[in-house]
């Protein structure tokens, strides 16, 4: 009767152990595993990131055929979409300085200090640099501005704006201080850029003294592009 | 030890056919039971291979190592000390101590018979 007991007591204790062995190895074999919360929470920005590009390849899509669908149209009412396509030009030509443009927004007038120097003060603290004017520009480029020109020379993305000296040059043309800087674009919106505290143009203009001053205009004036406009290395890459 | 082979494969048995499952956080709790749990069967084996098998001590051994351990996991868990380590060694100690045991047990008896 002892010895009974005690074979019973054996066979229920394996088989407690011989069922928990298993079930262990049924979780450890699946994809379980240990994970903080910061891993989660990295994954979920990961997956919405993710997921924003994803929204924006969706829109970035449906404006594609939103133009799709206006040659269709084109085609449909006129029988050619030749109309839309020479605005197309136009707009184009508009980018890349062929026309004299028109439209409200800024003109940033930037010249020199004219106060003294302090004892012992580096002179170059009161003069406008090149990088100064380059700033300048691309904040103006950060508000919106649809199209820039320094001293009447038309800003295009191969212009250059060198140091020469006092002078700066801008489209191979060299000139002196003071710059004006005009952009066409919300004026509200580029004046900010300007004026607002802590930007570039705030800056030079409150802790070095510079003269900066920003008008808002309703016919700002941006003169076509004169550079040479031969292209020499370029060439297209066609079947893209 | 045939009984000892029947109800491991039993339990096996029914592992595999029960949809029992549990939480991936609890597997290092299962594991150290199951530690404990193999260390108690196998003292048992030897004991009843010595004829000094006592169920009170086997049932009651059998619980209370098993929860220790897993008491044990989890206050190292908590503290973040592993402190299951000491059931791990304690237990895997134990489990080849008496493994020899029994084999020099079950050796004898051949030698005998």
């Amino acid at each position: 009767m002892k010895k009974n007991a005690q074979k019973w007591f054996l066979i229920a204790a394996f088989m407690l152990v011989g069922f928990l062995i298993t079930l262990q190895f049924k979780s450890v074999g699946s994809d379980y595993s240990f994970i903080t919360i910061k891993t989660m929470s990295d994954l979920q920005n990961a997956v919405k990131r993710e997921q924003d590009e994803i929204n924006q390849m969706i829109s970035l899509i449906e404006a594609q055929e939103e133009k799709l669908r206006n040659y269709e149209a084109a085609i449909a009412s006129d029988g050619s979409i030749q109309e839309i396509l020479v605005q197309d030009i136009e707009n184009m030509k508009i980018h890349s300085g062929f026309y004299d443009l028109e439209g409200p927004g800024v003109m940033v007038l930037l010249s020199d200090s004219d106060r003294d120097l302090y004892e012992g003060e580096d002179p170059n603290n009161v003069i406008v640099h090149d990088a100064d004017v380059l700033r300048i520009i691309n904040d103006l480029k950060i508000a919106g501005a649809e199209a820039l020109s320094i001293n009447g020379q038309r800003v295009l993305s191969t212009s250059e704006i060198q140091c020469a000296g006092a002078t700066i040059t801008i489209n191979q043309f060299t000139y002196a201080q003071p710059f004006v800087i005009k952009a066409i674009g919300n004026s509200d919106l580029l004046n900010a850029a300007i004026k607002a505290p802590n930007t570039y143009a705030w800056e030079l203009k409150e802790v070095f003294g510079l003269r900066v001053e920003s008008h808002v205009s309703e016919r700002v004036r941006i003169p076509r592009y004169h550079g040479q406009r031969q292209l020499q290395y370029v060439s297209v890459k066609e079947g893209e | 030890m045939i009984y000892a082979f029947v109800g491991l494969l039993l339990g096996i048995l029914l592992g595999v056919i029960l949809p029992v499952t549990y939480p991936a956080a609890f597997t290092l709790y299962i594991s150290v039971a199951i530690l404990a749990s193999l260390d108690s069967v196998f003292g048992g084996l030897r004991a009843s291979l010595e004829n000094k098998f006592n169920t009170e001590i086997f049932v009651t051994g059998f619980f209370s190592n098993a929860i220790l351990a897993a008491f044990l996991a989890y206050i190292g868990d908590r503290l973040g000390v592993p402190l299951y380590y000491a059931a791990i060694f304690a237990f895997g100690s134990r489990l080849f101590q008496n493994f020899a045991i029994i084999r020099r047990h079950l050796i004898n008896r051949l030698h005998t018979h």
